[in-house]
């Protein structure tokens, strides 16, 4: 058969026929192994383009540590947790807090009910994982120093026109303590009552960071963009 | 979530691309796979696909050898007969008819080559024991062979296949013959000392078929020749 390929002349024969099968999976199982990806995995991800797997299916076999199932969770979260990271952490550890992000998630996924948004239960995690951290890591320090400079009004439309990653950019520079509460109340939208619970301070202390972190928004707004009040 | 707040609209639902490296980071991390409990599709389907392969590979095998088999027979391999006068036509109906026949014939052919018969005639299996030790053998071969060395130039296997009167349809179906035990070689071996140069191998028929000797010319080749032959079954119309 070898000749055969040598010289191909390989179909030519009867007998032939009876090594095409064989001879096609296995070049299915190589080519397979050469993208790093399975045959099932393609078929997978196939189905779920056509028919979408339910969320609730999804969640049980990753909580059955299937391996193609939490593939799919993460690929589906993934870059939204990886900006919520960022915005937190900063670029330079983003990747490393979402690695932790997505271990808490599949180790505590056993604990989700079905109750709420499965995304907004997995925000969550994702950004108690970026306290956590902060707080390890002993950048997440409150200001309590008053802070007398007046608050300047800005042209909302000003902030309109700047792109996600400029304001990436501002909220970047901002101290960690007045990013949290600035990120956990006005991006994520969560009330000072529970900024407090979940940053361990007063609900008076999260008001005050937040008012300091957008006097500090301003002022660089101004200083950067020559925006005018 | 559409409110008037510019930077939750900007960025609540922002996305940053990932690398594939830190997919790799959180899959070590976590607990390892457990086993698949799913059978393992490729080695099944290719499993599958040998064995479909080799069953074909087998089918056509077979084909090619039962091609090459029912052809025309090898004409060097001469078969005659001792009852050369009788037609097939005869010799089935004598079979057809009775037992009777086939005794008749049986206990002709054994005076001819001085054997005694021995088997049961209410069956019709004849099987008859030679006379090893007899000094009439060898001279009843001596006969034999030269009553056949007349006719062998004469019914060639392509001349029985033109002329079907010349040989009997046994004579086509060595298959259905005993295999050759020690006595019928040591009463060739004794005849083609005594008498010719060819081999003298009487073989025992079955019931359903008339009685015949069948004698192959080239010593030597005989066994070789009568375990693979195996000639067509459509040159005789039964």
């Amino acid at each position: 058969m070898t000749k055969c390929l040598e010289l191909g002349t390989f179909g030519n024969h009867p007998l032939d026929s009876a090594f095409i099968l064989p001879l096609a999976l296995i070049r299915v199982k190589f080519v397979s192994r050469q993208r790093k990806t399975w045959p099932e995995y393609q078929f997978v991800s196939r189905q779920i383009k056509v028919y979408p797997l339910q969320e609730k299916e999804l969640i049980q076999r990753c909580n059955a540590n299937d391996r193609r199932a939490q593939r799919l969770l993460y690929d589906r979260f993934a870059p939204l947790l990886m900006s919520i990271c960022r915005r937190y952490v900063g670029q330079s550890q983003a990747e490393d807090v979402l690695q932790d992000s997505f271990v808490r998630v599949f180790n505590y996924l056993v604990q989700y009910r079905n109750e709420g948004s499965f995304e907004g239960w997995v925000r969550r995690v994702c950004v108690n994982t970026c306290i956590r951290h902060l707080e390890k890591a002993k950048r997440l320090q409150v200001d309590y120093k008053s802070d007398d400079m007046p608050e300047f009004a800005i042209d909302a439309t000003v902030v309109d026109q700047m792109s996600a990653d400029e304001l990436l950019g501002l909220i970047d520079r901002l101290p960690d303590g007045y990013k949290t509460v600035f990120n956990l109340s006005i991006i994520e939208g969560y009330p000072h009552k529970d900024i407090a619970e979940m940053l361990g301070i007063e609900e008076s202390s999260s008001r005050s960071q937040l008012t300091k972190a957008r006097k500090y928004l301003q002022r660089s707004l101004i200083a950067t963009y020559k925006v005018e009040s | 979530m559409k409110t008037d707040n510019p930077f939750s609209n900007k960025l609540f639902n922002h996305t940053v691309p990932v690398r594939e490296e830190v997919w790799e980071a959180v899959e070590k991390r976590l607990p390892p796979r457990s086993e698949e409990k799913s059978f393992p599709f490729f080695w099944f389907m290719l499993f599958a696909s040998t064995l479909i392969s080799g069953a074909l590979m087998f089918g056509i095998i077979n084909k090619k050898s039962n091609a090459n088999t029912n052809s025309v027979p090898d004409p060097s391999y001469t078969l005659t007969t001792p009852q050369s006068s009788e037609t097939p036509e005869s010799s089935l109906s004598q079979d057809s008819k009775s037992n009777d026949v086939n005794q008749n014939s049986t206990t002709s052919l054994s005076k001819q080559t001085g054997q005694t018969e021995s088997a049961s005639s209410k069956t019709g299996i004849t099987s008859t024991s030679n006379a090893s030790s007899s000094s009439a053998t060898a001279s009843s071969s001596k006969d034999h062979s030269s009553n056949h060395q007349s006719t062998r130039n004469q019914q060639t296997l392509k001349s029985s296949n033109q002329n079907s009167k010349s040989t009997t349809p046994v004579d086509l179906f060595p298959v259905f013959q005993e295999s050759i035990d020690a006595e019928s070689i040591s009463t060739a071996q004794a005849s083609q000392s005594a008498a010719t140069t060819t081999t003298s191998r009487v073989s025992r028929s079955t019931s359903l078929l008339p009685l015949a000797d069948v004698e192959l010319y080239e010593p030597g080749e005989d066994v070789i020749g009568t375990r693979n032959f195996k000639p067509d079954p459509n040159c005789y119309k039964f």
